[in-house]
C-alpha cells in the first residue's frame, strides 16, 4: 500500500497536483486519503517503503495508481507540454488563454481525464453552463458533476492553501 | 540484463526519437510509472528538482526504471548529455555523480554517440563523500 503526499506550496501549480493525487486516490485506492508529509525536506508525492519506491511527478502517480500508461488522446502530452507552464506561472488568466481541444467525447474516470481536469481547474471551476459553452468546459462540467471526483475535489481544497492573486493596479 | 546489452543494437544518438518500447523487455507498473516519470521531468531539465530527483533516483538503480533498461533512458538520455556535458565543476560533479555513472553507462551500452560530443568522464576528480 502506498501513502500519497500532498504538495505543500500555495500554487495552482499545486492546486493541480493535489487534485489530480486526490481524485486518483478517490477513484482508484480509497484506503488511502492523500496526507501533509511531515518530512518538510521530501518532495516525494508517492511512497511505498516496504518495496522502497517513491514518485515525484503527479502525472506519474495518476498512472500508476489507475494502471493505465496510455495517452492515446494526447490530452497528457498536451497537459505537460501547454497547461504544465501556465500552472508553473501560477497564472489562472494564462490556462484560460489556451485553446484546449475537447479531447474527449464523454467524462469518464481515467488518467488523461484526471489530469487534464485537474490542470485546467483554476481556469474552468468558476465556469457556469450557457448555450454558447465550449465543449471543453462542457465536458470539464460533466467529470466535476462524478461523485469520486467531487470527492477528489473537496478533500484537495481542504489540503492546498492557495496564495492570494496580486493586486494588479 | 548482461545478455540484454550484450545483444542490444546500439541506436545512433540521431535515431532516439526512433526507438520504442519493443526495443526492451516489459515493465512492471512501478518500472513504467518510473519511466513515465523521467521521460516528463526530462523536459524540464531547467528546474533543479528535476535533476536532482533523476539523480536521486540512479542512487539506487542501473537505469532510469530499475535494473532494466527502457525507453525511458534513451528519452532521458538525449535530454541530459548537452547538459551534464558542462559539468566541470567538482560540485556540480559530486552533486549529479550518478546521472553522470549513468550518462557514462548508456552511451557505452546503448547509444552511439559520436566521438566529440561523449561526456568525458574524469575518473581522477577527487568528489567530497556524499551526504545524503
Amino acid at each position: 500500500m502506498s501513502a500519497l503526499y500532498a504538495s505543500k506550496k500555495s500554487t495552482l501549480e499545486a492546486l493541480a497536483t493535489n487534485l489530480k493525487l486526490s481524485i486518483a486516490s478517490s477513484a482508484f485506492q480509497k484506503q488511502v486519503s492523500v496526507s501533509v508529509n511531515e518530512d518538510a525536506d521530501s518532495t516525494a508525492l508517492l511512497v511505498d517503503k516496504k518495496a522502497g519506491f517513491e514518485l515525484s511527478e503527479p502525472n506519474a502517480v495518476v498512472k500508476y495508481l489507475s494502471s493505465d500508461f496510455t495517452d492515446a488522446s494526447g490530452a497528457i502530452a498536451f497537459e505537460e507540454s501547454q497547461l504544465y507552464p501556465a500552472l508553473k506561472a501560477n497564472s489562472a488568466d494564462k490556462i484560460s488563454q489556451i485553446a484546449t481541444p475537447a479531447y474527449f467525447e464523454k467524462a469518464e474516470i481515467t488518467a488523461a481525464q484526471i489530469i487534464l481536469f485537474s490542470a485546467l481547474y483554476p481556469a474552468l471551476k468558476d465556469s457556469k453552463s450557457t448555450s454558447e459553452t465550449t465543449e471543453i468546459a462542457k465536458w470539464f462540467q460533466d467529470f466535476a458533476s462524478i461523485e469520486v471526483v467531487q470527492s477528489g475535489i473537496k478533500h484537495a481544497l481542504s489540503i492546498t492553501t492557495l496564495e492570494r492573486p496580486k493586486a494588479v493596479n | 540484463m548482461a545478455d540484454f546489452i550484450t545483444n542490444f543494437s546500439k541506436l545512433s544518438f540521431a535515431d532516439i526519437s526512433k526507438a520504442d518500447d519493443s526495443h526492451f523487455a516489459d515493465l512492471t507498473n512501478e518500472q513504467k510509472a518510473l519511466s513515465s516519470q523521467f521521460q516528463t521531468l526530462s523536459a524540464r531539465l531547467d528546474e533543479p528538482e528535476s535533476l536532482e530527483s533523476l539523480n536521486s533516483n540512479l542512487r539506487t538503480k542501473t537505469f532510469v526504471a530499475g535494473n532494466v533498461a527502457s525507453k525511458a533512458d534513451l528519452v532521458v538520455f538525449e535530454k541530459v548529455l548537452p547538459v551534464a556535458s558542462k559539468w566541470t565543476a567538482v560540485e556540480d560533479l559530486a552533486k549529479y555523480r550518478h546521472i553522470i555513472r549513468w550518462v557514462d553507462l548508456i552511451q557505452n551500452t546503448l547509444v552511439e554517440v559520436p566521438e566529440g560530443d561523449k561526456l568525458k568522464v574524469n575518473n581522477d576528480v577527487e568528489l567530497p563523500r556524499e551526504v545524503k
